[in-house]
């Protein structure tokens, strides 16, 4: 298939997935929900920054990109892992369920077509919800002087992983019909991620330490939340993206000799 | 999934419990031995035959798809080791506070022997010592770190001190030399003066020797020893934390009586007279005129409410064309703080400020310094290092002390005031170095330990003792610090963003929520 043809036929997949998502009432409800517990987190960190006795000199606590503005990126991850899941659940099961996904293999796209047609659209969904975060540092630089380098790193880690996220949450999808299925195989991933680099810290087994080091997507996070950008970061990021969408479309075809 | 759920989900699901018991074996036994590795991997294989595996289609179809995904995946995780070996980090705060000062890195360019460090530390605090100590690596591959847990690896602890290590000692030691060399020194990955540590640490071990700096001693000026016990209201005036964070520079710290010596002693880098409060003798005021003559180095800080002349000593201070006038600095507008309590901040592209930033710190009390008439045409190179504001005005000690104090009439004489100065000089021909230097500074207290030691202090003392000691390619590496963030929360300004931040989430949840099921009525 000719890279033209490829982006041709993605391009359909994702307006077509696009207009459906920002067409369900989830979608909205889903951001204005996350959004609302952001804000309320947001507004605790700027009244506690805003006591001179939280803040001691030469420390972090005093900078308020690494004390505001981060801590509410930090939050806003773990929103984006809770949300991806919710979104993604019936980016293929649906299709699956309704007996469209071999109408829509055999008429018009291929593959890595559909894949990548709906990883653009739920991840386009959720980057729209990370574009409506820029209140919070733009109100932060309202009252403050925060440093948009930093900031700039914040955006790249939660667009990066609302790109891993929505790798995942497209890949369990594609595994089933039931949208409720995929969205807990989605969270145990996820959330299974977090638990065992915690459980590895908590043990202190060196070994496994280093190697949940790598594994969990909160320590390539958290590199850029500090305004320490690692490629080794990106490098997780972006493979952990290309993995998931290539078991994707693993499943896809293995559905499409099925069928 | 394909066919029935629970028929699907089976196999991966043995994968999944597998590969759970794995990891809780693994933990409940403190590590991963090779068959419970090669559990793992059957266990991952399974969950990749059951995701991959080929509903209707051959056996062999299964595998060669399984196959080809597992393939895929072990290439992703390769590319991704490699990027992890070969990272660079990309360092975006304001101050560069993930990342080594340019000394660091410019010294570590020209190491030339491979030296190994070794740090004990506790497992909680592992990680941060090896992110911080991997910077070093990345650096210079002469440098071998090895973090080690002192409880774990106690033999190689006792190898070090047979008496045993403690967490937060580490050592630095030359590698297959035929001098071998070792040092130890004390290493908190949370100071802030950690990469100064480390850096001089090294540079100490390499070079073999420690430059002596001697606090003169006798005068009444501030002792470099803390007393045995400090009484309750009594401050203590001594030097003893500023010569801990001296000794961290590579620079041992003792006491020299010039009373007793006919010459300033040979490994002499340089002098310190601390709050001098009596005059030095004639005697002892040539034996530092000599020193001074043969290309010695002296600092000089003064007691700001001291009455009393000391003309022997500044006659000395006067040879490297500096002056200190009578008086007390009082700031006339303070703002919240007391009036003479001077906050200073550098100035100019001396090398003992230079790089430092212009950040206001505070000083304390303070007499100003300044050139003398004559300094130009006796080739005395005169560098103003800190000033005051400009709402500073000098004034009669006597009047401070009576609470006599009042503003000049004459606005020109508030103004700002240099209350450190740097000086330099040829020395005598054929003297052992070049160039004698000095630095005079208009204050003492804010180096003592009763005063809280401010890391611009710190770093303006250990400079002005690196160029002394004409180290002027290891000057003294900064803490990497933030500086504090400006902040203006009204009442208003928080109800609005309060306001602001409600109005969105409404929007978003009514809003777009009214408007899907409008489309879907009309659509």
């Amino acid at each position: 298939m000719s890279a033209r043809l490829l982006l041709r036929q993605s391009r359909a997949v994702a307006a077509r997935e696009m207009h459906q998502l920002l067409a369900t009432p989830l979608f909205w409800v889903l951001s204005g929900v996350f959004f609302l517990a952001a804000s309320l987190v947001y507004i605790g960190l700027v009244s506690g920054f805003s006591d001179p006795a939280m803040r001691e000199e030469n420390d972090i606590s005093s900078d308020v990109t690494l004390s505001v503005v981060r801590q509410t990126f930090w939050v806003l991850h773990y929103f984006l892992m809770v949300q991806a899941p919710m979104l993604t659940m019936r980016a293929i099961a649906e299709e699956r369920r309704q007996g469209t996904l071999s109408l829509l293999q055999t008429t018009c796209a291929g593959e890595w077509s559909i894949a990548l047609g709906k990883f653009a659209a739920n991840c386009g969904a959720l980057c729209i919800f990370v574009v409506l975060t820029l209140a919070f540092p733009l109100l932060t630089a309202w009252i403050s002087d925060p440093w948009w380098p930093v900031v700039g790193s914040c955006y790249a880690a939660l667009l990066l992983a609302a790109c891993a996220y929505t790798a995942v949450g497209i890949f369990f999808s594609s595994l089933t019909e039931s949208q409720v299925v995929a969205a807990v195989l989605t969270y145990v991933t996820l959330f299974g991620l977090v638990v065992v680099g915690q459980l590895a810290d908590a043990f202190s087994i060196a070994n496994l330490t280093q190697i949940t080091r790598h594994l969990t997507p909160m320590a390539h996070v958290d590199g850029f939340l500090e305004g320490n950008v690692a490629t080794a970061d990106v490098a997780y990021f972006v493979l952990f993206t290309v993995v998931f969408l290539f078991f994707t479309v693993r499943v896809l075809e293995s559905a499409r000799w099925r069928n | 999934m394909r066919g029935s759920i629970a028929s699907q989900v089976a196999v991966p699901a043995i994968g999944f419990a597998m590969l759970a018991g794995t990891l809780a074996w693994g933990v409940a036994m403190g590590a991963f031995p090779a068959w419970l590795l090669a559990m793992g991997a059957v266990a991952i294989a399974t969950i990749l035959f059951g995701l991959f595996r080929q509903e209707g289609g051959s056996l062999r179809d299964s595998v060669a798809s399984v196959a080809y995904s597992a393939f895929f995946a072990i290439c992703a995780a390769f590319a991704y080791l490699i990027a992890a070996n070969h990272s660079q980090p990309v360092d975006l705060t304001r101050t560069g506070v993930h990342s080594l000062s340019e000394q660091t890195r410019a010294y570590l360019s020209t190491l030339s022997v491979p030296i190994r460090l070794t740090v004990f530390s506790s497992p909680d605090r592992r990680d941060e010592y090896g992110d911080f100590l991997a910077r070093y690596q990345a650096l210079s591959p002469l440098l071998q770190v090895h973090i080690a847990d002192p409880s774990v690896e106690v033999e190689l602890a006792r190898s070090f001190d047979s008496k045993g290590v403690y967490p937060g000692e580490a050592f630095v030691e030359t590698v297959d030399s035929p001098s071998p060399r070792r040092q130890r020194f004390a290493f908190d990955a949370h100071d802030r003066f950690r990469e100064n540590t480390v850096t001089n640490a090294l540079l100490r071990l390499e070079r073999g020797k420690d430059e002596k700096i001697y606090v003169v001693d006798g005068r009444g000026g501030r002792p470099l020893e803390a007393p045995a016990r400090v009484r309750k209201g009594q401050p203590d005036t001594s030097l003893s934390k500023f010569a801990e964070v001296a000794a961290r520079q590579a620079m041992t710290v003792g006491k020299l009586n010039l009373a007793s010596v006919a010459t300033v002693p040979e490994d002499a880098a340089c002098l310190v007279i601390a709050g001098p409060e009596t005059d030095l003798p004639p005697a002892e005021a040539e034996v530092l005129r000599a020193y001074l003559d043969e290309g010695g180095s002296l600092m000089v800080l003064l007691e700001p409410m001291l009455r009393r002349d000391l003309e022997a000593l500044m006659g000395v201070v006067a040879e490297g064309g500096l002056q200190s006038p009578n008086g007390v600095l009082v700031d006339s507008a303070p703002g919240a703080g007391n009036p003479v309590s001077i906050a200073v901040r550098p100035v100019g592209e001396h090398p003992i400020v230079e790089g430092t930033g212009d950040r206001i710190f505070p000083m304390g009390i303070a007499r100003s310094v300044r050139g003398t008439a004559d300094a130009k045409e006796r080739s005395r190179e005169i560098a103003p290092l800190l000033v005051t504001n400009r709402t500073v005005w000098n004034e009669d000690p006597a009047a401070i002390a009576a609470e006599r104090a009042t503003v000049p009439d004459n606005p020109e004489d508030i103004r700002s005031w240099t209350v450190a100065a740097a000086s330099t000089w040829p020395a005598a021909v054929g003297s052992r170095r070049p160039m004698a230097r000095m630095v005079l500074c208009g204050d003492s207290d804010f180096l003592t330990n009763d005063a809280p030691l401010t890391d611009e202090g710190a770093v303006f003392a250990l400079q002005s003792l690196n160029w002394l000691t004409m180290r002027d390619d290891r000057l003294a590496i900064p803490p990497r610090v933030l500086p504090p963030s400006q902040f203006t929360l009204t009442a208003v300004r928080f109800w609005t963003i309060v306001g602001s931040l409600a109005l969105l989430s409404l929007a978003l949840l009514a809003g777009g929520t009214a408007w899907t099921l409008a489309r879907r009525r009309t659509g």
